[in-house]
């Protein structure tokens, strides 16, 4: 899976799903129907732009690949790789650990479930900006995150003005959006685990830590593997927090990839290099992907 | 479902800001930043004397006005027709050829209002938009915390301005005697903020050469300024990690003793009748010149509106038609650039409050003797993103000339794609 | 064949339990209380906002003057229309995005066909391209095409959703292939078999897409900022950043906005629970 696909898509697309002897009665048409207008909307929606883009990277009028020596001599965008690489290894497992015990503990015979279920998934219908300003003002110097941790006796924490200590906070803001949006489809996935299975075991003798390790945890790989692909690249698009909060400081410590991107594109009005850095970064998700397609056996 | 429409009825439905049907006229899309129908009773004179032009007014938030800009005017959509330009990206929009020439209306707009406005709208000698407000930085203070500390009031002549050591003591005397901080600046992280003090510690703009493209921000007069604005957080004096949107209410709280901003704050000031605040003029280095920051926005039109004619007769309604010109500031917030708005506006913020008594002659001085602009580039956007990123971090407590390198070899890069 | 409920605590015994619901109370805890926050601010003044953050008092999280003026900025500013277009698009969004998902995930996942692996693969990576970095283009290629200020320029892009198709995928597959043969045998065609056997299997993960769908597009602020600016047709997110102006911030009006938009999601989500639950106890297919 790698760029070769994308011009090769639109020629093949179509002999592949023409040129073959039908097993059932109407299935090359349904193919056709079924497929036909999800096919479509990629073609339109994603694949046109994405063509856009790699043309206008390289029309920049320095030259055909200027845009592209251009971003990978900024020091900003050198940061924004290791910054969103450090963001992505730190924030999917935290993510995926959180709401995998989440959906466990909610899964159990508990008053109101849905009721915490429901509550838990709500910050991840928020708008994106609004989450950003909600915990801009938590994380305020003289907030009450600050409030809670002198109550305690802790000392004050700079947060999202110390280059420590604002990724963990975006990290956390980020997650507080979208763990309860995961944990539901570990939940239904842990639903699907036939009851029998567990009963087998509890036969046996197994505890509650060895059923889950040795039966649940295999039961729920297929979901887990889901979440897990779906959260690197939701994560790998992060950049309204920062936007809002940071700016990508202090010392470009959040300056995440896509929002170097949205910078590039809106603020600097460089398109060349945005749509050159653009390019640079589903490059980097599909290799993530694919590793994690390759560590994870999985069917297809 | 029966809920979610029970749910939305109930719910307000208030007048939907829609710009009526044209009929056989022409409907202008004016987009802007300032709220929605900011421009309503502007729009209405304007529509009143000219029967057949309709303007509907849409409302981008202020952050995101120019990635609105650049997506739609960068992608040649036709459909807006004039729009309101930030005055010091004026440069590099009429660079990307977002905005139409009006030089037919360079006379009209040299009688109408102030020189340093047209000059803040002209590029290359070609005037891109016209005038609509400018700007420019008062030192407002807390009358009670000040009292309390046993300070007296600072003078509102310019020629006594403070000294910024002299306000750094009196803000740390402000805090012994009870306030919370002593000082904040109203934008902290900006440029436009810390130019004044910049160049008034004998700093160069940071942008050099002939066009203005080769980034300069090693000099001492950029340390010296820098140094003393970390200074300022790093002795506590001034609020470390406040969004800056949420500052002024920190000062009309009572929580701030010194606060330097622009005059649309006033509005929240007032809304505290608690609060006793005068105001004085910013101050300066010692044995520095003093700088104040300007300019504001301005009205454009876009070269790929169907409706230039139109267009244009609108932003010079607003602009420089003194009726047109009075309405489309309304308030004690905007600083006209029209020179017969400008003389009402003197009289309505003089009236405005007992302690803005005297305030118009302050701010007519700065603006025409301490006002400082920001350099007229094609690469200040990118300039600025970059140099403002750097103020934050240095505020925040990276080491200054750690930073000043670091984003003069960042400016380097990215100015780079202009040739020089 | 087994139902849902079954992944379960072993014998409750009291006290495990009850750590188990105040784990789950806390962890709810995290997550409503700067919700709380929100809705709190919605219904204070201005002024008194900022003013009790710290240090932490009663005041912080219950408001000591009430007061509806915020939500009456909202309904003066005529909120109602955007968040009725909000409403409209996420409900055509999931209408039109289920039957399309589905409709790929069955042809992706049950039919069989040379070039099924790759066309599955292409729509992933499709799919795969963020959104909001291709805005630019995209927005100038539909802009082109008059799409701008219309439902169907907010709607269409976001039907085709890869997450969902690959989640309708997974669960298609999952369902055993004997009905499918026995409803060959039958004698029924494709589409009878999708709509007649699979869907109505599929309860859960019809709703798992119709969450993907409709979060994508309550959440969504740059996409309708681009190509649905005019006040008449925003959306909820736009609208709500519109009291962020440059020398004010309305943070009340922000937090009542908040609290609308998120009345919805939660009053939908409490009715869908326990759909959600039912549907699996009912369901019987793995």
């Amino acid at each position: 899976m790698t760029t070769s696909i994308k011009p090769a898509a639109k020629p093949s697309a179509a002999p592949a799903r023409r040129g073959r002897p039908a097993k059932i009665g109407g299935t090359r048409l349904a193919v056709l129907l079924m497929l036909g207008p999800a096919l479509v909307a990629i073609l339109f929606f994603r694949l046109v732009p994405a063509f856009e883009a790699i043309r206008t990277s390289l029309s920049d009028p320095q030259g055909p690949f200027a845009a592209y020596d251009r971003v990978f001599a900024d020091p900003a965008f050198q940061a924004s790789v290791r910054q969103t690489l450090l963001f992505t290894v730190l924030v999917n497992p935290f993510q995926i650990m959180l709401a995998l015990a989440l959906a466990v503990l909610l899964t159990q015979r508990l008053p109101l479930v849905g009721l915490w279920r429901t509550l838990i998934f709500l910050p991840a219908a928020l708008p994106q900006v609004v989450s950003a300003i909600i915990w801009g003002v938590l994380f305020r110097p003289d907030g009450p995150l600050n409030a809670v941790l002198n109550a305690l006796g802790l000392p004050h924490q700079p947060f999202l003005t110390s280059k420590f200590q604002a990724l963990p906070g975006i990290i956390i803001l980020v997650s507080w959006v979208g763990v309860g949006y995961w944990m539901m489809f570990l939940i239904a996935g842990l639903k699907d685990i036939p009851g029998d299975t567990l009963e087998a075991a509890k036969i046996d003798g197994a505890g509650p830590l060895r059923t889950f390790f040795q039966v649940t945890l295999p039961q729920l790989k297929r979901p887990l593997l889901f979440v897990l692909v779906a959260d690197t690249i939701a994560n790998f698009l992060v950049f309204a927090p920062v936007e809002t909060l940071t700016a990508g400081g202090p010392d470009r410590s959040t300056n995440l990839i896509m929002y170097d991107i949205y910078e590039r594109a809106y603020v600097a009005g460089d398109l060349p290099a945005a749509s050159a850095e653009t390019f640079i970064l589903l490059c980097i998700i599909l290799a993530v992907v694919s590793i994690q397609f390759k560590l994870l056996p999985s069917e297809d | 479902m029966p809920l979610l429409i029970g749910l939305t009825t109930t719910a307000c439905f208030g007048p939907i800001p829609h710009g009526g049907g044209s009929g056989g006229g022409v409907t202008l899309q004016f987009v802007g930043a300032q709220p929605d129908g900011y421009f309503d009773k502007a729009i209405a004179a304007f529509e009143k004397a000219n029967p057949g032009i309709k303007v509907k007014y849409v409302s981008n938030p202020a952050s995101q006005l120019s990635q609105v800009l650049q997506a739609r005017l960068g992608g040649k959509d036709s459909s807006i027709d004039a729009f309101t330009a930030d005055e010091p990206k004026i440069p590099s929009m009429a660079d990307r050829g977002f905005l139409l020439p009006l030089d037919d209306l360079k006379d009209e707009a040299g009688k109408q209002v102030s020189a340093e406005a047209v000059r803040a709208t002209t590029f290359d000698n070609k005037l891109y938009a016209l005038p609509l407000w400018t700007s420019t930085a008062l030192l407002y203070y807390n009358k009670d915390l000040l009292k309390k500390a046993g300070i007296a009031d600072p003078a509102k002549a310019t020629d006594q301005r403070l000294s910024w050591e002299q306000l750094t003591a009196d803000a740390k005397k402000a805090q012994a005697g009870g306030a919370q901080y002593g000082f904040a600046f109203e934008q902290p992280g900006r440029y436009y903020q810390l130019e004044p003090l910049i160049r008034s510690a004998g700093g160069g703009t940071g942008l050099s050469g002939a066009k203005n493209l080769t980034p300069a921000i090693q000099d001492r007069g950029w340390k010296k300024a820098l140094t003393f604005y970390q200074g300022l957080f790093k002795k506590g004096i001034t609020p470390k990690g406040i969004q800056y949107t949420q500052l002024p209410s920190l000062f009309a709280n009572g929580k701030i003793a010194y606060f330097l901003a622009n005059t649309p704050s006033i509005a929240i000031f007032q809304k505290n009748p608690k609060l006793k605040f005068g105001v004085a003029p910013s101050p300066t280095f010692a044995g520095g010149k003093p700088a104040t920051p300007t300019d504001s926005w301005a009205l454009a039109v876009s070269p790929y509106s169907r409706h230039q004619a139109e267009a244009r007769k609108f932003i010079s309604f607003l602009s420089l038609n003194e009726a047109g010109a009075a309405l489309s500031g309304q308030d004690i917030a905007r600083i006209p650039a029209n020179k017969h708005a400008y003389a009402a506006w003197s009289q309505l913020i003089d009236a405005a409050g007992p302690e803005l008594a005297g305030t118009s002659k302050l701010i007519a001085d700065e603006l025409s003797r301490t006002a400082v602009k920001r350099p007229s580039s094609i690469g200040y956007t990118d300039f600025e993103s970059v140099v403002n990123k750097m103020i934050d971090n240095i505020g925040n407590g990276g080491d200054v000339n750690g930073s000043l390198t670091d984003g003069q070899s960042q400016l380097v890069n990215t100015l780079g794609r202009f040739g020089t | 064949m087994s139902t849902g409920d079954h992944y379960q605590a072993r014998s409750g015994s009291r006290l495990k339990r009850g750590i188990l619901l105040a784990l789950a109370i806390v962890a709810t805890l995290c997550s409503v209380g700067p919700l709380w926050f929100a809705l709190v601010s919605s219904v204070r003044p201005e002024g008194d906002i900022f003013r009790y953050l710290s240090p932490l008092s009663i005041k912080s999280i219950w408001p000591t003057t009430w007061t509806g003026s915020s939500f009456r900025t909202l309904m003066n500013t005529g909120f109602g229309w955007p968040v009725l277009n909000s409403v409209i698009v996420a409900v055509f969004t999931i209408v039109i995005g289920l039957l399309l998902c589905s409709a790929a995930a069955f042809a992706l996942g049950v039919l069989q066909f040379r070039g099924q692996k790759f066309l599955f693969g292409v729509t992933l990576v499709g799919f795969l391209m963020p959104f909001d970095a291709l805005a630019i283009p995209l927005s100038q290629v539909l802009t082109g095409a008059g799409f701008q200020n219309t439902f169907d320029g907010l709607i269409l892009p976001a039907v085709g959703n890869g997450l969902a198709i690959f989640a309708l995928r997974q669960f298609f597959r999952n369902i055993p292939r004997e009905l499918l043969e026995a409803a060959q045998m039958d004698g029924l065609g494709w589409w009878r078999i999708l709509f007649r056997i699979y869907l109505p299997l599929s309860k859960p993960a019809l709703i798992s897409a119709a969450l993907i769908l409709f979060v994508f597009q309550w959440h969504a602020f740059l996409w309708p900022l681009l190509i649905a600016p005019d006040p008449a047709i925003q959306v909820a997110p736009v609208a709500i950043a519109q009291f962020s102006q440059e020398t004010f911030v309305d943070f009340g009006a922000i937090f009542a906005g908040t609290v609308i938009t998120a009345a919805i999601p939660l009053g939908l989500l409490l009715y869908a629970q326990k759909y959600f639950v039912a549907s699996i106890a009912r369901s019987g297919g793995k």
